[in-house]
């Protein structure tokens, strides 16, 4: 699939945009450089053409601002495509009055259609998510390292449509209630009691989605809250630091707390080896499993149980019962029928069973003395970490900060997250509690009720069928997703290695956004640009082997980049998109623009504003010599 | 047209049915029914004629 633009043009819009057309289709030029100074309509450019490719709505607002003052009734935008042999034409009306829009689309061959109407499978493929990706959107860079956005995730399920799974799981869905709907044998009481049930399942999915929203919700904020603590508690630990006068006590606070979290981990470790060992952590709990054991031994398990003792019983002369074993067709028998007991293998595992229940009953007493050790620790560094507290606090007052506000703000994050983790737990805990109040309770509740829906509407066996698909599904998007994670990481690395030199950055791990690695996270945060060449590196990866070919279109690409990186950015985007288009200022010229010089592929256009529109021109020459606060127009042919 | 399934996916797809346990007219099935859907090309009778060939537990006697 490969989608290239030929060009666009914009009629009757506001500004600058009353007249603008660009012309790209020269095949031997992929690369586009255009120059266009301020307020000449990029922006609006850009987000035409995200629209343009996506076929997202303009609300009347969006409509509205496009309006030129004192300009036509009526304005278009048209986007021209090549869709591999499809030449497809995308027009949006504007009128003004109405504050209305609407998509025409003309394809050749195909014909004119009404409304955004691409050919499959362009339609399923260009959506908002995924134009946002490859008209590339500057604050994209930002909200794809945002922790508190899912961005990262969006990117990745966008260009490899995950969705096309979902979209099987919602088709078999249908197809569940569209054979409930056919079942016309179903009596008219039979007919009520679906009824019932179905607004049974309604209630109970409503409140599920309730709970998980309240979860999403509280998870978010749960994270905010960490985070604004951990930077709270790291200015108090910067201030404390901060005070250079000699403090025996604040020294020796801070050892103190060192050595009982040496002593608090350890005594974890040992506590969570008995947690192998359950006989271990509790009287009551050995005293059950030392019962098992009895009943096994007693049963005299697992020998007469297996086949083994079967093959015993076979030669002997007289059987357990002590009939005689004289005629062979008794112990013929015997050997047919042995393959009913228990093999080689489970008999060793109830041998291992019996034996590990045996040991366990010596163990109860040693736990309870680490775990008696666990809480000195705790204590101990509790203890150790008060007295650190106030000893920053003192230094802290000492060199006259205000400690008593900032103490405050930590108690308040402190009670908040405490607070946020309370919900969580409860929103996940099962044991005493009502299924609207539990999301694994509630998802039993929404899954029984399906089951009696299905049943009463004689689908069951259907229903049990979409089950099975749906978690077939589910289990392929989970684990595909986990492989392009980690794909997409090792690839972006690569890239940025060879992009940023100045210092290591790396992508530790995808989880809805990138979480930064290298040097750059002690530090806690990176520069625009390095932000930037991040998304270069990730969004680059990302389109590099995807089934698809796609243009890049972007605004000021090397705008907040050292002039360094700005090199390595040159080379690296025109190797990964087909087709680039980049809307630059004279400031980016060097180490950015200038590293295109050297190529033969790209075309060089300059556009400034002029009263009636844009004017646009063609041509290196004219592209170096123009600068935005020029007034003076460049000499070559006009389009 | 390039094949509209990507590595990642292909080798998802083959552990999981590996795991599941149909018959290979199931896994044959599933596995065209996503190409198609990832190039455009499947609807809701695709699906529904693959759930025609899921077999449960229940009724391979398991």
């Amino acid at each position: 699939m490969d989608i290239k633009v030929k060009a666009w043009k914009a009629e009757g819009l506001r500004g600058a945009m009353q007249d603008f057309q660009i012309d790209l289709s020269d095949p031997l030029r992929p690369i586009a450089l255009i120059q266009m100074p301020t307020g000449t309509g990029k922006t609006t450019t850009m987000t035409l053409l995200r629209k343009a490719f996506s076929g997202d709505p303009f609300s009347k607002d969006e409509v509205e601002e496009l309006r030129a003052e004192f300009g036509p009734e009526e304005g278009l935008f048209e986007l021209e495509l090549m869709l591999d042999q499809t030449s497809c034409k995308i027009k949006i009306s504007f009128d003004f009055v109405n504050l209305t829009s609407r998509y025409n689309t003309v394809l050749t061959p195909g014909g004119n259609r009404q409304g955004h109407e691409l050919p499959r499978p362009y339609d399923r493929l260009l959506d908002k998510n995924l134009a946002r990706l490859f008209v590339f959107d500057g604050e994209l860079a930002a909200e794809l390292r945002d922790r508190h956005l899912t961005s990262a995730d969006e990117a990745i399920d966008s260009l490899y449509r995950l969705s096309v799974l979902s979209g099987l799981k919602a088709d078999a869905d249908t197809v569940l209630e569209t054979q409930r709907k056919q079942n016309k044998h179903i009596t008219g009481q039979q007919s009520n009691t679906v009824q019932r049930r179905k607004d049974a399942l309604i209630e109970a999915e409503d409140r599920l989605q309730e709970l998980a929203e309240e979860r999403r919700v509280t998870s978010l904020s749960e994270t905010t809250l960490a985070e604004e603590l951990k930077t709270l508690q790291a200015t108090i630990n910067d201030l404390a630091e901060k005070n250079s006068k000699v403090d025996d006590a604040y020294e020796i606070a801070k050892g103190d707390v060192a050595t009982a979290a040496a002593r608090l981990d350890a005594a974890h470790a040992q506590v969570s080896s008995y947690f192998r060992r359950p006989q271990a952590l509790h009287a009551a709990i050995g005293a059950r499993l030392a019962h098992c054991y009895d009943q096994i031994d007693a049963a005299k398990l697992p020998g007469p149980s297996s086949k083994v003792w079967f093959d015993w019983l076979a030669e002997q002369q007289d059987c357990v019962c002590g009939r005689p074993l004289t005629d062979q067709k008794h112990r013929d028998a015997i050997l047919e029928n042995k393959d009913q007991y228990l093999g080689d293998e489970q008999h060793g595992l109830v041998n291992q069973i019996k034996g590990a229940l045996k040991q366990g009953a010596v163990a109860t007493a040693m736990a309870n003395e680490t775990i008696e050790t666990l809480d000195d620790a705790t204590s101990e560094h509790q203890h150790a970490k008060q007295q650190l507290r106030a000893a920053q606090d003192r230094r802290i007052k000492a060199a006259g900060g205000n400690i008593d506000t900032l103490r405050s703000q930590e108690k308040q994050i402190e009670k908040d997250l405490n607070d946020a983790q309370k919900t969580l737990a409860t929103l996940d805990a099962s044991e005493g509690r009502s299924w609207k109040d539990s999301i694994p309770l509630c998802q039993k509740e929404v899954d029984s009720r399906k089951e009696a829906l299905n049943e009463a509407s004689d689908t069951f066996k259907t229903y049990q069928k979409v089950k099975f698909l749906q978690a077939i599904l589910d289990e392929v998007a989970a684990r595909t997703v986990k492989k392009v994670r980690t794909t997409i990481q090792d690839r972006t690395n690569e890239k940025l290695a060879g992009v940023i030199h100045a210092e290591r950055l790396t992508i530790d791990r995808i989880d809805r956004a990138l979480q930064l690695g290298g040097t750059s996270r002690v530090r806690g945060e990176v520069s625009v640009g390095q932000s930037l060449a991040v998304a270069y590196a990730f969004l680059t990866s990302l389109f590099e082997h995807a089934s698809y070919r796609l243009p890049f279109i972007v605004d000021s690409p090397a705008g907040p980049i050292d002039v360094e990186t700005r090199k390595s950015v040159s080379k690296l985007l025109p190797q990964m998109f087909p087709q680039l288009i980049m809307f630059v200022q004279s400031g980016e010229r060097e180490g950015f623009v200038e590293a295109f010089y050297e190529r033969n592929d790209v075309q060089y256009l300059t556009c400034w504003r002029e009263p009636n529109g844009i004017r646009t021109v063609r041509g290196r020459e004219a592209f170096e010599a123009f600068h935005s606060d020029d007034d003076a127009q460049p000499e070559d042919d006009a389009i | 047209m390039t094949d509209p399934l990507f590595p990642e996916l292909i080798e998802a797809l083959r552990e999981v049915l590996e795991e599941a346990g149909q018959d290979s007219q199931f896994d044959q099935q599933l596995t065209r029914l996503i190409a198609n859907a990832y190039g455009g090309n499947a609807d809701r009778k695709d699906v529904e004629l693959l759930l025609n060939a899921v077999t449960l537990d229940a009724e391979d006697g398991h």
